[in-house]
Formats: C-alpha cells, sequence, structure tokens
C-alpha cells in the first residue's frame, strides 16, 4: 500500500476528533498513455500522471471534503485536520484496526500495455487510417486513436476498511470526416473495456474504420430528418443511452435523497410497460464502468433497478442511503473521476435486458417512422426527467422496412411517460462504452439494451413537416 | 511544493530537448453546497499541475502531471525524451519568442477580499433562504458558492516568462417547483463576482429570480406545432450557438481543409447584422492575457458587418501563413477565441418581438453535449421558452426542438438587440432571427 495502515489510522481517527462519525481517504495515481494519427501521420503520442488524496468526513448527512496533492504523512494529517474543523463536538468513533475486504478479480488483464511496442500501437492505428481512406476519395480526414488508463486506488475508512484496486482500461477510436466540397459529415465509433491490449487484438480495426467511413460517405447524401411524434426503433449498442438519460440517472441516489426525481418514493410501483427489466450491473467481467471496488470502500453489486415494468432498487451510495433511510446501505455505486471530486451515486454498467422480439420483428411492425443505429450521446434534467439524445446514424422506416439514411436528430421525452411507450423488446442485447459527465466528473460506464421500439416520440429533424 | 523552475530547464537540457515550454497552474478552492435549509457539503482543495512540450531531434513530445516533488522534473523530461521517439514529424515550431506586449485582462480586482469558510456558509444559507420564500410553489433549492483563486505561469527556453493570477468568487442556484397538480419545473442560474462575497451576494438577487422564472413559469408549458418560425434567442442561447459556430475559424482547421470557412476571409459569411470582436482582457472568467503559446492575446475584430475579418491563430499556424499569431493557441497548434463580444444592436427585447410580431422566444437550449456537431455545424437541439403573438408573449413553450444548420442560422439574423449579458464567455445581446425549423406537436 502507498499509504500505510499506521498514518492511515492516524488520518482517519485525526477526521473523527470533532465529532465525524465517518471518515475515508482515498488516494489515486493514475498514469494515461494516449497515441493518436490524424492527417495522415503520427500526430499525438503523449503521457500524463495524475495523483492525490481526497479525505471524506460525515457527520449524519453532513459532508466536509478535501484534496491535495500532497500525499506526505504530514500533508495527510493536515488536510484531515482542517475539515475536521467543520464540525464542533467531541469524538464520537475510534477505528483501532484496518482489514482488507474480499475482493474478486472482476477485471482480469490478458495483454498488458507495455507488451506491445510504441511503435506496433502506431502501426495497428495506421491499418485502421488506411482503410478509412481507401473506401472512398470523399474520406477527406481520418483521426485513429488509442487511450490507455492504468490507474491504481487505494481506499480506507472507519468501518475499517483498507482496500487497493488496479483499474487498467483500454479504448481504441475512429472518427471519419467525409466531404463532397459543399458540406462535411462525421462518423465516429469507440469502444473500449476494463482490459488491456487484448481489446486490440479482438477487434478487427480496418472493418471499423471501412464502416465508419462508409457511413460518413453516406451520410453526404442522407435526407433531412422528418419532425414531430412518431414510432422510432432504437438499434442495440449505444441506443441503451436512452435508459442512461432517461430513468439512470433519475434512479440516482442524489436525485431520490433530494426528492426531486419522479421515481422518489415508488420503489414497488409498476413504472414501465412489462416488458422492460433495467439492470445496473458493476460486476460484468471487464465491463467498461467495472470496479473490484468502489471508491468509498463497498463491493459491486448486480442491482436490478426495474424487473418486468416494476420499480425494485435505486443506485445507493453511503451519502445517499443516508439521507434516505438514514442507513449506511449502499449498492457499490459510489463512484469519481478522481481526488478532486467529492464522490456520489453514479452507473456503472446500465442495461435493458433482453426480450422476446427479433430486431427484424421489430422493424418490420413500424409503418412510418425511424430506426436509429448510432448515437452520439444526451443528458436529462433529472428533476423533470426532461431527457434527450442524439442519433447520429439513422434511416426512415417505411412499410416495415427500413428505408433511405437521414442527418442526425435529436429525440425529446420525459423518461417516466418513454418507460411507459416500450412495446417491443429485441433479443440481440448489446452494451457500450461511454463516458458520463454529472458532478463527481467524468466516469467511464457501460449503456446497454437490445433493439426495441418506443411507439411515440418526439424527433427534430430538419426536414420540418409543412 | 513550490517549484524550482531552473531544475526543469536543466533536466530538459540534460536531455537535449530545445525548445523546452513549462506551462504551471496553482488552484486552490473553497466550496459549500446547501440543500433547502441545510449545509450539505462544505470542500477546501489545492492542486497544482504541470504541462511541458519539448522538440528533441526534430520531433515534438509532451508530459503533464498533477504530482510534483523532487523527483518530477526528470520524469518530465525522461517521458518527453520517450514520447519525441515518435512524435509528431515535418510540424512548423510552435514556440513564441517574444516580443509583443501583454496587456492584463481584468480578472483580478483591485477591490478583491477574501472570505473563509463560515462566510461563506452563510451566504449560501441566507441565499437558499431568500430563494425559498421567493415563491411558494418552490420545493426544493440548492445553492453552490466557491471562492478560487489561481496563479498560471508560462516559460519557454527562448526567454518568454509570463504569469497571471485570478481571484473570483461564483454561485448557482437551482430551484423545483412544483405546481398545485405536482407537477415539476426545473430552473437554476451562475453568477460571479471578481471583488468580493458581499458582491456576490448583491449579484445573488438577480440570479434568484431568473432561476425561479425559469421553474415556475413553464407549469403546464408544452410544445406548439412543429414549423418553421422567426425566433428572438436570448443572449444565453446565443452564446450557446456562437461558440459552436466560431469554432470552425479554428486556423488549423482551415489549413488542414476541414472548415466551411475556408477561403472566406474578407467574404461575407453571415448576416450583416452580425459583428463580432475578440476580447480577452475583458472582466469575464473565460479572459486572459496569454494563449497556451505563452503570446499575448489580442482585440481584434472576427467579423464584422457579416464579413469575415480573420481566423484563430497559434503560433504555428501563423508561420504556415506568413503572418503573425493572434495570440489565440490552445494547444497543439489550434486556435479559438478566450472571450468574444457580439456587437448589441439598437432594439429592446420588446422591440425585437415587436419587430417579429409572431414567433417564438427561446430561453434555454440544452443537450449541447451531443445535439450539435462542430464540424457540420447541423443541430438537433431541445428548447423551451415563450410563444408571442403580436408582438407580446402569449404563453410558456417546452418540449421542442430546433433544427438547422448553424451557417444558415447566423444568415438569417433579421435584428440585433441592445440587451448585451454575459454569458458563459461571450457578451452577447438577444437576435431575432428567421426561418427557424422547430419540432413540436
Amino acid at each position: 500500500m502507498k499509504i500505510s495502515k499506521k498514518t492511515a489510522l492516524e488520518v482517519l481517527n485525526a477526521g473523527l476528533k470533532t465529532g465525524a462519525d465517518y471518515s475515508e481517504i482515498y488516494y489515486q495515481d493514475s498514469l494515461s498513455h494516449s497515441y493518436s494519427r490524424r492527417y495522415h501521420k503520427v500526430f499525438n503520442v503523449s503521457d500524463s500522471r495524475s495523483c492525490g488524496v481526497g479525505i471524506r468526513l460525515l457527520k449524519g448527512t453532513e459532508c466536509s471534503y478535501g484534496y491535495s496533492s500532497d500525499i506526505s504523512r504530514k500533508g495527510l494529517l493536515k488536510l484531515a485536520e482542517s475539515l475536521a474543523v467543520g464540525f464542533s463536538s467531541s469524538q464520537k468513533k475510534e477505528v483501532t484496526d484496518l482489514k482488507k475486504p474480499k475482493m474478486k478479480n472482476l477485471n482480469k488483464i490478458a495483454l498488458d500495455h507495455n507488451q506491445w511496442s510504441t511503435e506496433k500501437k502506431l502501426s495497428y492505428l495506421e491499418e485502421g487510417e488506411k482503410a478509412a481512406y481507401a473506401y472512398s476519395p470523399l474520406v477527406t480526414n481520418v483521426t485513429t486513436s488509442l487511450f490507455e488508463e492504468d490507474e491504481y486506488v487505494e481506499i480506507f475508512n472507519s468501518d475499517g476498511v483498507m482496500a487497493s484496486d488496479r483499474r487498467v482500461r483500454t479504448r481504441i477510436v475512429g472518427a471519419v470526416i467525409s466531404s463532397d466540397g459543399k458540406q462535411f459529415q462525421q462518423s465516429y465509433q469507440a469502444p473500449g473495456f476494463s482490459c488491456g491490449l487484448e481489446l486490440l487484438e479482438r477487434t478487427n480495426y480496418p472493418e471499423m474504420m471501412t464502416s465508419l467511413a462508409k457511413e460518413a460517405v453516406e451520410l453526404l447524401t442522407a435526407e433531412d430528418g422528418p419532425s414531430g411524434e412518431m414510432p422510432v426503433v432504437l438499434g442495440n449498442y449505444f441506443g441503451g443511452v436512452l435508459f442512461h438519460e432517461a430513468c439512470g440517472h433519475p434512479l440516482e441516489g442524489s436525485a431520490i435523497s433530494h426528492k426531486t426525481s419522479p421515481f422518489t418514493g415508488k420503489v414497488g410501483e409498476m413504472v414501465a410497460s412489462e416488458v422492460v427489466t433495467a439492470v445496473d450491473d458493476g460486476t460484468i467481467e471487464n465491463g467498461w464502468g467495472t470496479e473490484n471496488i468502489d471508491d468509498e470502500g463497498s463491493l459491486p453489486t448486480k442491482n436490478v433497478l426495474i424487473k418486468n415494468g416494476v420499480l425494485t432498487n435505486y443506485m445507493l451510495d453511503r451519502y445517499t442511503s443516508r439521507r434516505i433511510s438514514g442507513t449506511d446501505i449502499t449498492t457499490g455505486s459510489c463512484r469519481r473521476e478522481g481526488y478532486r471530486y467529492l464522490p456520489t451515486t453514479r452507473m456503472t454498467n446500465t442495461y435493458i435486458d433482453n426480450g422476446t422480439s427479433t430486431p427484424e420483428e421489430i422493424i418490420a411492425s413500424v409503418k412510418n417512422g425511424i430506426y436509429c443505429k448510432g448515437f452520439t450521446g444526451g443528458q436529462v434534467d433529472p428533476s423533470t426527467d426532461q431527457f434527450t439524445f442524439t442519433s447520429d446514424i439513422a434511416y426512415l422506416i417505411k412499410d416495415g422496412k427500413i428505408d433511405k439514411m437521414i442527418k442526425p436528430v435529436s429525440l425529446i421525452g420525459y423518461g417516466y411517460e418513454v418507460l411507459t411507450k416500450i412495446t417491443m423488446v429485441g433479443n440481440d442485447l448489446s452494451r457500450a462504452p461511454g463516458m458520463c459527465g454529472a458532478s463527481s466528473g467524468s466516469c467511464c460506464v457501460e449503456v446497454g439494451q437490445p433493439t426495441l421500439l418506443i411507439s411515440k416520440i418526439l424527433v427534430g429533424g430538419q426536414g420540418g413537416n409543412d | 511544493m513550490a517549484l524550482n523552475l531552473n531544475k526543469y530547464f536543466e533536466a530538459a537540457k540534460k536531455y537535449g530537448l530545445e525548445p523546452f515550454q513549462l506551462s504551471y497552474g496553482l488552484t486552490t478552492e473553497t466550496s459549500v453546497s446547501v440543500y433547502n435549509d441545510e449545509i450539505e457539503d462544505q470542500q477546501i482543495g489545492s492542486s497544482s499541475a504541470i504541462g511541458c512540450k519539448a522538440i528533441l531531434n526534430g520531433k515534438k513530445g509532451s508530459f503533464s502531471t498533477d504530482f510534483i516533488d523532487s523527483s518530477t522534473p526528470e520524469l518530465v523530461a525522461s517521458s518527453i525524451a520517450r514520447n519525441a521517439k515518435f512524435g509528431k514529424e515535418d510540424f512548423v515550431e510552435n514556440y513564441y519568442k517574444g516580443g509583443n506586449k501583454y496587456k492584463k485582462a481584468n480578472i483580478l480586482s483591485k477591490d478583491y477580499k477574501e472570505s473563509n469558510l463560515s462566510e461563506l456558509k452563510a451566504v449560501a444559507l441566507e441565499i437558499a433562504k431568500e430563494t425559498k420564500a421567493s415563491d411558494k410553489r418552490i420545493d426544493t433549492v440548492e445553492v453552490s458558492l466557491s471562492m478560487i483563486e489561481s496563479k498560471t505561469f508560462k516559460a519557454n527556453s527562448y526567454g518568454v516568462k509570463t504569469s497571471e493570477k485570478s481571484n473570483n468568487f461564483s454561485g448557482y442556484v437551482s430551484v423545483v417547483s412544483k405546481s398545485e397538480d405536482n407537477e415539476p419545473r426545473s430552473g437554476g442560474e451562475f453568477f460571479f463576482s471578481f471583488e468580493s462575497l458581499a458582491d456576490l451576494r448583491e449579484k445573488s438577487h438577480e440570479a434568484i429570480k431568473s432561476a425561479v422564472k425559469a421553474s415556475v413559469d413553464f407549469f403546464k408549458s408544452g410544445p406548439v406545432p412543429s414549423h418553421k418560425y422567426k425566433v428572438v434567442f436570448n443572449p444565453s442561447s446565443v452564446s450557446s450557438l456562437i461558440s459552436f459556430y466560431l469554432s470552425q475559424l479554428n486556423a488549423k482547421t482551415v489549413q488542414k481543409h476541414l472548415s466551411v470557412f475556408e477561403g472566406k476571409l474578407n467574404q461575407l459569411i453571415s448576416s450583416p447584422k452580425l459583428t463580432v470582436r475578440h476580447t480577452p482582457h475583458t472582466a469575464a472568467l473565460s479572459s486572459s492575457s496569454y494563449d497556451s503559446d505563452g503570446a499575448p492575446t489580442q482585440d481584434f475584430d472576427i467579423i464584422s458587418k457579416g464579413v469575415l475579418k480573420d481566423y484563430f491563430y497559434s503560433v504555428e499556424t501563423a508561420k504556415v501563413d506568413g503572418r503573425e499569431t493572434n495570440g489565440c493557441s490552445v494547444g497543439d497548434g489550434n486556435g479559438a477565441p478566450c472571450t468574444i463580444t457580439v456587437k448589441p444592436g439598437k432594439l429592446s427585447l420588446d422591440q425585437l418581438f415587436g419587430k417579429m410580431k409572431d414567433g417564438l422566444y427561446i430561453t434555454d437550449i440544452s443537450g449541447l453535449n451531443s445535439g450539435i456537431d462542430s464540424q457540420t455545424l447541423n443541430f438537433s437541439l431541445p428548447t423551451q421558452g415563450y410563444l408571442i403573438e403580436d408582438g407580446k408573449i402569449v404563453k410558456a413553450v417546452s418540449m421542442i426542438l430546433i433544427a438547422g444548420n448553424l451557417k444558415d442560422f447566423f444568415n438569417n439574423i433579421i435584428a440585433v438587440g441592445n440587451d448585451s449579458q454575459l454569458r458563459g464567455s461571450a457578451f452577447t445581446p438577444s437576435l431575432l432571427v428567421g426561418k427557424v425549423c422547430v419540432s413540436g406537436k
């Protein structure tokens, strides 16, 4: 351990001196490498290191948090003591021992980042770049990138937890810009897992880049999308951004504990159509959002949020659990971008589970609507549950068949309404990695779903309807 | 830990890194959050970070870290040397060699007064109380206040050395209101001061009114029919959209033939009613006296009466075009503005409504992280605002999307308001724009 047990005990107890009932130390040392090619040549090879500590004290539902890049014993004690000044009663708790919890290694690494030379990594990117340019002369720029992160964290808390976790992540990115001289279009994809370079070995990168080039070129002749309410088929994989935005955020303890979520107090009630079962699963092996222990020292869980349309649980961390029920029961959902961020409830790997329909049956059931295949991301206001997300690769559906491609469109709705309008769920569940931004920073999360049908949702295309 | 600059330059020399540039930033922050009438959290933090870049044997390398101790100079130099083996070749050297004068950005007030955590907590609770009392339909209030002090400096082996200090207070007040039938609506407003907590408190009164209005006005609101409308966009909406529009003026994007504005210098690119100036020294959180190359930032016309007057240059892109940088570097040779000012017109908001007669007044745009494409300038964005009939506000409107392309959008400006406000990194007035595609009922 980078922070010794002795120092950790001293610091945790220093934080408890003025009446806090919980203290916690989070140490982070993260090394990131990025490699990219752009404009037909190596664009960037760079490293960065982030290292520091965050100390959190709780007294009931009042929190005192501080961070510093000074990780010396003296620095840690000074920080804990200055945070303890925020409370003013006598010591109620003392930590006498710290023990390592039983943890399962969910993120086994087959091929460490140092197993390939930089030359080999850049050559891998170049192969993808060449494939994209070879697809069409209309491809005007290709960016290929590889991101590697090797993060080490230690978590100590006044419940006697002393844990460490190595979080290795790898992501490859492809972006293609096309132009016909009058306009530009672009397509993007970025697969990633909590794994090593085995991701590169099992990804057919030239094929992925060719597919992106095809989409970028097709977008040049895509029509303006329609406007208004209509049936929408959402494809699997990143289509899961719908549930992430529309329902995932409002089911996080932060929104529930502030009683601003439309799902507050609705456990046991029917909140979705009965074909919907939704899960936040922090235990998926090598999942992009999987961590062996969360950022306050709790083990990850498979948390069924909605079962056959009935709300079964929220996502909770210690603080929001205290606000909601006065307990310290968590779902292993406490996360943060790094030591500068006060942690809170965040999603891990969140998805709508498989249904029984085939994707073909779902498309065939729509007379006039759109099929959204690719997505760029979204946003939600958890207090009103109004969400939006954007589909960058979408097609018209006419008479049950996929028709012409349309330009990117955004969709909006209320999460609690759209859940009841999911009328068919496919059997082709697939998950995708993304970065989710919220109060505790940018966290790696997976979204996912099978192909599904929303009977009616508002689509904002440029084509209008007049 | 105090930074010993010489150690970094010595380590760079040892590895043959020439030229070498170091950027350093130190930020200390104190903040509090209030939920209804209780302090929810208080935070204190201090962090520093350095970013370095250099050239070794004609190739570029870089490294950044926020962990600074006596081993960091060696780590930085060795990492750059390792990365530079594979770095960019046949590039244009992008190190500023000095020569131009720096003008102070107005981000450090002579009237700045420090405050402590207790004072911050007291003011945050006061603001929450005032907010809650302002309307009985308010269900929850959240207030967060921060004091931030930052110091930055940049030095390179050509002898350039420049530094900047900034202190500010900022706040955010948000509310969720509920109607009689329990319909929730939210609103929020950001505010800041370079002077004092007292000044921030003074500014909070307006912020509270705006946050509450953005919430309670929208009970029972809904969409309007899908149609092309004339629309007045408020300063906040204009600020959001113009930042994406101007991103295509990055000289690097232009030189790589990836900009819709390539070859458009001194040509009409927007409505003649649009004039935009780079104003990097005005009192805004985005302002700065120097750019990422260490070159002085400059005031200049970006768009004058619809005519494109200049792109955003770095040292690198300026060399490619055989000219001097205009101090807009944001790293990697790319260029972007710090703070911009859109020239206001003469019409008040009511006069804009009168000129529009029938249409929409948009007061909020969301979904900017995914619904707008800075490469194509296509957008499809959720918005809310008001329906205007015969020049008067008739009702609130929500659950609508606007869609189009920003080139067309700024070409279709009909009139410019006189109600300039600082929103984000832009001083902008309201704009009346024609032919906006709206998706609704």
